[in-house]
């Protein structure tokens, strides 16, 4: 019931924003786009994940939407594996390439380059809390030791239960062995802490709302961390204090046992973190693999199978255990391989489906019955807008001494340190990275954000006097309809369609100031247009 | 500002008054490029603070001299704007049709505005020098011409250049090498009117070297390395990425050795506390091959490569968070360079061949033979030849005592090894895990040292030491030992432990990593021994100016080690006539003194080589260490090193001094302060009270807590002396140290217009005077 | 800027050596000796005042309506301003050694100070302010949450509290958000804590000391209202997408963003950003520069109802070149600080407008002679000076003292929690209330009192 006054809702008030333009019934997509090219068999993995993510929803009767055409794949898999948005160059090429498998060329070639461990990067660093300031405290040279780590380790394309590993098993300095930095990266160092923090990162389970005891039992696992300073500014060795008795044995410490309960056996001078990593990344493990889809999931979809994304508890279960399972199933089978995962899920049609919902219960996001849109990353959105108009942002710190200043070319995708910000990234919701939960990251948009880019100087200089017009402006005069297809293929990523290439018709072309307003203002208004802001 | 008079001669003895006298001493922050090919010469710039009046350079090591060619001081925030001003006034004078009111409409004018703003230079080369040198003497900036005004302008409009008075000075020099001096760092420093400089490095390459042309962020520098192997010198600037192209032939293995924290080890005012580097490799694609950020545990990184295939490649250097600054110099050494590793073992004998085993890239002879010196603190630096080339310098330990071999297995008790005290053990930590046991039989009541170099011979091992007793039960165990001589290391991972032995038996030491790792490069020294009270000696600054007559304030830091606390009398080692040492011990229970070393009324050279040296009676036997000269150079706002120095210099400025004697105390030996109401401390050489000119006054100088000079003119004769008073509060008896009595003169300039304001001008230092608080007379 | 985020503890071995001018009190000397010996009373009193468990202290009548918050970024020096020490000699006062007197007899100001010492009747000097923490961030977390750093939480400043309960849910219904920055946020500091970023303020960006004070956003240079009408239509004839989407809530939630934002843009509600409306001689006695227009700002916006305004006022962190700084900055703030004072005085608004003078921390009194300072201060926690104005609190009035050399804190010393939560009461918002985490349990705005400082609470004394 609840369900059903929430779809009204909805409706009366989506009536009345749009008011005194008459509305064109929601037809085929619009646009020159042709009906979805031949889909080449997807691979084995992708289609269970379709069978898993169909069977569900023909069991409830809700129509799924049908394929994505081409031009909205294409955007869509470059802002979710490159952080970027295609050039003009590579829209035609793709666009107009007829090959049947081009789809899936197009994911392998986006694994395989650097922008994917950039975009990658962003996103393990807001959960591993990499940020040099309060509350974390890494400090800048820690930070940047450990995102180059982060970084080559998605480059090399890392198994991740090694990665995890290495994590969690690490010994010596901050500087010079960076993957210690993850019992840095916290707010408070007692194994409580500590366990709370791999819990939520691994585990993605809020071992606050455990059962009594699960909790102490698996912080003795982290009882035996020892840091020690050096006489270099903020260096701090973090190792396996081999001198004390094996956890449990200490006074009044409790016994080791892992979180679904089974004791657990660690002789002295053995790594008691060794042994909860062991355990942690064993296929048959309930939270591991599961925590790791479906946090991927979230990052594609804007929304994890299992809601708030690193929140998997029993009565919190997920939308479609069927899907869960099967992803799980793929990510451990391919020998915890990212890339396969992610070529999985990108090939399957459930993420090709299209992002209009063919009915009202098929609009439930957490049906995945179409592609629920969301909108863009902070950090995706600035650079879009500065890789568009040929404008760099400048960023830099007061933190270090002389300070730091990050080089134009660098963007905001790969800042390291989560303390080196700017108003604007802040504004469209960049996480401080204080807690690592996925939430601190808000997509929700507000009217800040909207007066930034309708209306703030910074926005109005980067269009008018960046490099996005200048070639666009030369030839308007003589062909307004290929300006417009152009600015349409920069910024949508799109071909116009017919009712949008008449969009210029009403200006008088001899005049430069005109038409120039003109141009200014279309780029202004399809920057400012929904469809640019979100990701669908 | 008026140069001060004074009437009496004693006066002048004692105060350092010349004009030179006031200002600070000059202080040197870099030089760049930081060195210069073996028999070439390389014009150098080197940056500080007051370095006005520069007389010449002085070099350690024979084969380097330099010529001085250029000082320029750049005009601080008030000249600059003044500057401005003149030269738009000049300007306007020149084109007055730029000054016009209705400038803004007429194209002509805006055009040369225009023209003028691209490109601010050619408006300067109008003016010429001549006129711009009398423009920059009406507002007092007699040290910058043209030629400074066109290098200093892009860092006065650039928003990311912070103002850093410590180097902003510059002297500009020709420094020639001759073809046989030795390679590798040399101390520099600069002898000005007014003193002189603390030490700076610059080193002596084996490479020819190339100097970085900016811009090449985006696009590599391809001129810089074109031909292999070369030194590249490069200068780090905010937010600055240099990058360079080279060409590499398939199979090469290149090596590229940065040093940056190696030439100026420690800011002051900069955290991270130095020019933390990072190298990158990108192939001819602009795919990264690699990325390194240090060496083992050195901050410098070194980056290896077999070249895959034959191509240009490019590497990138940049301070590791885009920071930048005048002093972020560096030299990279790069081709197919012999570079050493590691060696094995990491020391020798004085005196004795010793063959070490070498590991690194490009090594022609594998294994070597060393004849180690005599070492200062108990290492050396050694450069093995491969071939024509000289391979990077690596630190070797030297003991006296003949070394043995550890060997595997000796990992648990029973496997220990039974060694006879004192033993020296060659060893390493084969891998993760890997613990090394030695037995050895022991006496009750026994005091035993344990001690591993490692991290100081730059072994990565990061020691962790234990004592065990014959059931294997841990008695002691020690993990990092600070070792305040050990200027460089910032991390103290060696370890030390001493033990008095409870009863007669089987005593154990196990020696292991502390972070668990371990390798053939994890070597180590373990020397344990009857401990063996001893200490040794750090005196700075390695560079001090003392006016004739005068005296220089000198700090002498005692490590003490095994449990020595007496008293450490110090004594100038065949001192250069007239200099004399005031307050001259390190007493029981002080480990850092402030002592003062008398100049010469007439000094017969300007420089002088001073050494001091320290005795203590240790047991029946009287031992006997030089101070060995330093640094004390701060860290990132908080930490302090002793970095250690060649030879202590002391300049004696200015003329020599009239009169016959210099002050010194009335009684000799360490002065009793009783804790009920002080002493009266008095001088010989001293005037009357009423003798002194206005405004003169006297100040305890770094006292300890408590002290207080309370009056300085005895009531019944009038005489100059000083009472002086510990507060029972926080003044024990027993307390010793000395106290320095610093003399300040208050002079109130008038001048006009300014607004009144008084200035305090230091005037020199009188004898220390060692002291010890009693609780009564 | 330079320190570590943790406290640096004053007796470890890691402390400033002792060239660099004796070492600052740590708290143990403290209670030991110095501060409490004479106020050994005192403490047992308080002691005793928790055993008799006295009647709760009368609960403060809020009076205030919003506040101003002077933030001098960075740390001022307390000696050098509202609490000098003419008699601690030249290593402490440098070349600023004659204070001067204000127009309530007894107390004196520093002599860069004239125009403020005018309206001294109006002020509540705190010199007693102290919480020991040297680092910028830790002390800024500190002084404007009253919580110390480390903790699980993240609170949020007084800013966001007061956005909270005098915001949108409290019937505020002004256009302008309830929080403004003037002019860039702080950005080590989250000023929302785990409040989110609905609570964060709005920075307003631009200059307010150049001729056009362009607010990011609200005023863009060059575009007619006529264009932006022109626009505004362009903007929906583009928006296919949307229309084939109707009833997505997420674009819902997008449109109505965008009115509100067009409602700034094109309504009157940005106006009052537009100095031009006010009269060129009042522009001209708060100083034609960024601080003193900034001021001017505040108080228009304090007059449209804006419950909280903070003007962050950077360049106080001197470490060197200190004495330059201070005769170059001290009277562009004293010329805007008291022109704020007499224009709120004058409209009547001060009884209803606290206006909040203070930094993070003080600076070392003993001045950093030698390279690389060259005549610096550090920082120093352990005692400075904040100063209060108008909205309940009464003027002419200097609470506590620091010793001869302003080392430590003699008498009354106050907790920053004790300044807020007189703040909070005096603005009708209660120091016990809680607010609601995201991760489920309630946490008080205010901590318990601190254990190591203990004070008199409240500031009671000047209500």
């Amino acid at each position: 019931m609840r369900r059903i006054l929430f779809l009204c809702g909805w409706l009366s008030l989506a009536a009345t924003s749009v008011e005194g333009v008459a509305v064109p019934l929601p037809g085929p997509e619009g646009g020159s786009a042709e009906a979805p090219t031949l889909q080449a068999r997807a691979p084995a993995a992708s289609r269970s994940l379709d069978r898993a993510v169909f069977m569900f929803l023909r069991k409830r009767g809700i129509p799924h939407a049908g394929t994505c055409p081409d031009h909205v794949f294409l955007r869509r898999a470059y802002l979710d594996l490159g952080g970027r948005l295609p050039t003009l160059e590579e829209c035609k090429r793709f666009l107009e390439d007829e090959k049947p498998g081009k789809r899936a060329a197009l994911i392998d070639e986006l694994l395989a380059r650097r922008e994917f461990a950039d975009l990658w990067a962003m996103r393990w660093c807001d959960v591993l809390r990499v940020k040099s300031e309060f509350p974390i405290n890494l400090w800048p040279n820690a930070v940047q030791a450990y995102y180059q780590w982060v970084w080559t380790s998605l480059r090399e394309n890392k198994p991740y239960d090694r990665f995890v590993r290495e994590l969690l098993t690490s010994d010596g300095s901050n500087f010079r062995v960076p993957p210690v930095n993850f019992y840095r990266a916290l707010q408070s160092r007692d194994p409580r802490s500590i366990a709370k923090a791999v819990a939520l990162t691994f585990m993605g389970a809020r071992a606050e709302k455990w059962p009594k005891g699960r909790l102490d039992a698996m912080a003795m696992f982290f009882s035996r961390i020892a840091y020690k300073r050096t006489a270099e500014w903020k260096e701090e060795i973090v190792y396996f204090d081999a001198t004390r008795p094996p956890p449990g044995e200490g006074k009044d410490e409790v016994e080791p046992i892992f979180p679904d309960g089974r004791k657990a056996r660690i002789e002295p001078g053995r790594d008691p973190r060794a042994v909860f990593a062991d355990w942690l990344i064993r296929k048959d493990n309930p939270w591991f693999a599961k925590a790791l889809v479906n946090r991927v999931w979230a990052w594609l979809f804007g929304r994890g199978v299992v809601h708030e994304a690193d929140d998997l508890r029993p009565d919190n279960p997920p939308s479609n255990p069927a899907l869960l399972d099967a992803l799980a199933k793929t990510f451990t089978d391919s020998g915890y391989d990212l890339h396969a995962l992610l070529r999985a899920i990108l090939n399957s049609r459930v993420y090709q489906q299209d992002s209009i919902p063919p009915s009202q219960e098929a609009a439930d996001e957490s049906l995945f019955a179409c592609y629920p849109i969301h909108r863009l990353d902070a950090e995706i959105l600035i650079d879009a807008l500065c890789d568009l108009t040929g404008t760099r942002e400048r960023y830099s710190s007061v933190i270090p001494e002389p300070f730091t200043w990050i080089p134009p070319s660098l963007g905001a995708i790969r800042i390291p340190d989560g303390s080196i910000s700017s108003p604007t990234l802040e504004v469209f919701g960049r996480p401080p990275r204080d807690t690592g939960v996925m939430s601190e990251r808000s997509s929700k948009v507000t009217a800040d954000q909207r007066l930034q880019l309708l209306n703030a100087s910074r926005t109005i200089l980067k269009i008018e006097r960046g490099t996005l017009l200048r070639p666009i402006l030369r030839n308007l005069r003589r062909n307004p309809r290929r300006a417009i297809t152009e600015l349409y293929l920069r910024i949508l990523s799109r071909y116009p369609d017919q009712e949008e290439l008449r969009l210029l018709d009403g200006i008088d072309m001899k005049n430069w100031r005109a038409r120039r307003d003109a141009l200014v203002d279309l780029a202004w208004a399809l920057i400012n247009s929904a469809e640019f802001q979100f990701q669908h | 500002m008026r140069t001060l008079e004074f009437s009496s001669s004693i006066l002048l003895g004692i105060l350092a008054l010349p004009a030179s006298a006031q200002l600070p001493e000059p202080h040197l922050g870099y030089a760049y490029p930081a060195g210069a090919e073996r028999g070439a010469s390389a014009r150098v710039v080197l940056g500080g603070q007051h370095l006005q009046g520069p007389r010449r350079v002085l070099f350690e090591g024979k084969g380097l001299e330099a010529r001085i060619l250029h000082y320029c001081k750049p005009p601080n925030r008030g000249q600059l704007n003044r500057l401005r001003q003149k030269i738009r006034e000049w300007l306007l004078a020149r084109h007055p049709e730029l000054g016009r009111k209705d400038r803004r409409r007429d194209p002509k004018v805006q055009a040369k505005l225009r023209r003028m703003r691209a490109n601010p230079f050619a408006v300067l080369d109008e003016m010429g020098p001549e006129v711009f040198k009398r423009i920059a003497r009406s507002v007092r900036l007699n040290a910058f011409d043209l030629d400074d005004l066109k290098r200093f302008l892009p860092k006065f409009r650039d928003p990311k250049r912070q103002p850093n008075a410590q180097i902003e000075e510059t002297l500009t020099l020709e420094v020639s090498v001759a073809p046989d001096a030795r390679p590798g760092l040399h101390e520099l420093r600069v002898e000005t009117n007014r003193g002189l400089s603390n030490p700076i490095l610059f080193e002596v390459g084996q490479y020819g070297e190339s100097l970085e042309r900016e811009p090449n962020d985006e696009r590599p520098d391809t001129s810089a390395c074109a031909t292999l192997p070369c030194t590249i010198n490069g200068q780090i600037l905010p937010g600055d990425v240099d990058r360079f192209a080279f060409f590499a032939r398939k199979g090469t293995r290149i090596v590229a050795a940065a040093q940056a924290r190696r030439l100026v080890p420690y800011l002051a005012d900069a955290v991270p506390g130095w020019f933390q580097a990072v190298m990158t490799l990108y192939d001819e694609a602009g795919n990264r091959i690699a990325l390194v950020d240090d060496f083992k545990f050195d901050p410098d990184p070194v980056l290896s490569f077999k070249a895959p295939k034959d191509g240009t490649y490019v590497l990138e250097i940049r301070d590791s968070i885009y920071r930048g600054r005048e002093d972020f110099v560096y030299r990279i050494t790069i081709g197919r360079i012999p570079f050493v590793t590691g060696v094995f073992p990491l020391g020798g004998r004085p005196g004795q061949a010793t063959s070490v085993k070498l590991s690194g890239w490009n090594l022609s002879k594998p294994t070597a033979t060393v004849v180690p010196g005599k070492a200062r603190d108990g290492r050396i630096e050694l450069r093995f030849r491969q071939g024509r080339r000289l391979s990077n310098p690596i630190r070797f330990g030297v003991d006296p005592l003949v070394p043995i071999r550890a060997r595997e297995p000796d990992d648990s008790p029973d496997q220990a090894r039974k060694v006879e005290l004192p033993v020296l053990i060659d060893g390493r930590i084969e891998h993760p895990g890997d613990l090394d046991v030695f037995r050895f039989e022991g006496k009750a009541g026994e005091w035993i040292t344990a001690e591993v170099r490692a991290r100081r011979l730059g072994s990565p091992l990061d020691s962790l030491l234990e004592i065990l007793d014959a059931r294997g039960r841990r008695l002691a165990f020690n993990d990092d030992f600070v070792d305040k001589g050990a200027g460089l290391t910032t991390h103290h991972a060696d370890s030390r432990l001493r033990i008095r032995l409870p009863e007669d038996g089987t005593y154990m030491i196990r020696l292991g990593d502390a972070q668990h790792h371990g390798g053939p490069d994890a070597a180590y020294r373990l020397r344990i021994a009857p401990s063996r009270p001893d200490f040794a000696l750090r005196v700075t600054p390695a560079s001090l100016s003392i006016p004739p007559g005068g005296f220089g304030v000198l700090t002498v830091h005692a490590l003490r080690l095994d449990g020595f606390d007496g008293d450490i009398r110090l004594s100038l080692l065949d001192p250069p006539p007239g200099f004399r040492l005031d307050g001259a011990w390190v007493p029981k229970g002080v480990d850092k003194i402030e002592l003062t070393l008398g100049a010469p009324r007439k000094p017969q050279a300007p420089l002088h080589s001073i050494r001091i040296v320290g005795r203590a009676a240790l047991g029946e036997e009287i031992r006997e260490h030089e101070a060995i000269p330093a640094e004390d150079m701060m860290q990132a706002f908080l930490y302090r090193h002793l970095v250690p120095a060649e030879k202590l210099l002391v300049k004696v400025p200015g003329r020599a001094r009239r009169g016959r004697t210099t002050p010194r105390l009335a009684e000799p030996g360490p002065v009793l302060l009783p804790l009920d109401g002080g002493r009266w401390v008095r001088f010989t050489g001293l005037p009357k009270a009423n003798a002194l000119p206005r405004g003169l006054s006297f100040e305890l100088h770094d006292a300890p807590k408590g002290m207080s000079l309370v009056k300085t003119e005895v009531p019944e004769d009038g005489m100059l002396a000083f009472l002086l008073r510990p507060d029972p509060a926080s003044l024990k008896a027993g307390t010793k140290g000395n106290l320095i009595l610093r003399i300040y003169l208050t002079r109130t300039l008038n001048r006009p217009g300014a607004p009144r304001r008084t200035r305090r001008i230091f005037a020199g230092n009188l004898p220390a005077i060692p002291f010890e608080v009693i609780r009564r007379l | 800027m330079k320190d570590d985020g943790t406290t640096m503890k004053p007796n470890t071995d890691e402390t400033l050596s002792r060239e660099d001018g004796p070492l600052p009190l740590s708290r143990r000397d403290l209670l030991r000796g110095g501060l409490y010996g004479s106020a050994g009373l005192f403490l047992s009193g308080l002691g005793a005042e928790r055993l008799l468990g006295a009647p709760r202290a009368r609960a403060i009548a809020p009076k205030a309506k919003s506040i101003i918050q002077i933030w001098m970024w960075g740390g001022p020096s307390h000696i050098d301003t509202f609490d000098p020490k003419p008699k601690a000699g030249h290593d402490y006062c440098g070349s600023l050694d004659n204070p001067i007197a204000t127009n309530v007899d007894g107390v004196r100001i520093g002599e860069l100070l004239p125009l403020t010492a005018k309206h001294a009747d109006k002020l509540a000097i705190l010199r007693s302010m102290t919480h020991g923490v040297n680092g910028h961030e830790t002390a800024s977390y500190i002084t404007q949450t009253g919580w110390k750093a480390g903790g699980r939480v993240v609170h949020p400043g007084i800013g966001a509290v007061v956005a909270k309960f005098k915001g949108y849910e409290a019937g505020y219904e002004g256009l302008i958000p309830p929080y403004i920055v003037l002019t860039g946020p702080q950005g080590r500091f989250s000023e929302s804590g785990f409040l989110g970023s609905r609570y964060k303020p709005f920075a307003t960006g631009g200059d307010p000391g150049r001729p056009k004070f362009l607010v990011e956003g609200i005023a863009a240079p060059g575009i007619t209202l006529k264009r932006q009408k022109v626009r505004r239509d362009l903007l929906d004839r583009v928006n296919t997408f949307a229309k084939r989407r109707r009833g997505d809530p997420k674009l819902a939630e997008f449109f109505r963003a965008q009115e509100q934002a067009y409602d700034l843009i094109l309504g009157d509600a940005g106006k009052v950003f537009d100095l031009e409306q006010e009269k060129p001689e009042l522009r001209e006695r708060y100083g034609k520069n960024t601080f003193g227009q900034s001021c001017l700002v505040a108080r228009r916006l304090v007059e449209k109802g804006v419950p909280y305004v903070t003007i962050n006022y950077r360049g106080w962190d001197t470490h060197k070149q200190h004495f330059e700084t201070m005769r170059r900055k001290l009277p562009e703030m004293d010329r805007g600080l008291s022109a704020l004072i007499e224009d709120l005085h004058e409209r009547g608004l001060l009884d209803s407008t606290i206006v909040w003078w203070g930094g993070e921390f003080g600076r070392t009194p003993k001045v950093l002679w030698n390279p690389p300072w060259n005549g610096g201060r550090s920082h120093f926690g352990y005692a400075f000076t904040s100063v209060v104005a108008g909205g309940g609190f009464e003027g002419g009035k200097v609470v506590g003292a620091t010793d001869e050399r302003g080392m430590s804190v003699v008498d009354r010393p106050i907790h920053p929690r004790d300044l807020l939560g007189t703040m909070y009461s005096l603005m009708g918002i209660d120091p016990e209330s809680t607010l609601r985490h995201p991760q489920g349990d309630r946490i008080p705005i205010l901590p318990p009192p601190d254990p190591e400082i203990p004070t008199k609470g409240f500031l009671r004394e000047i209500v």
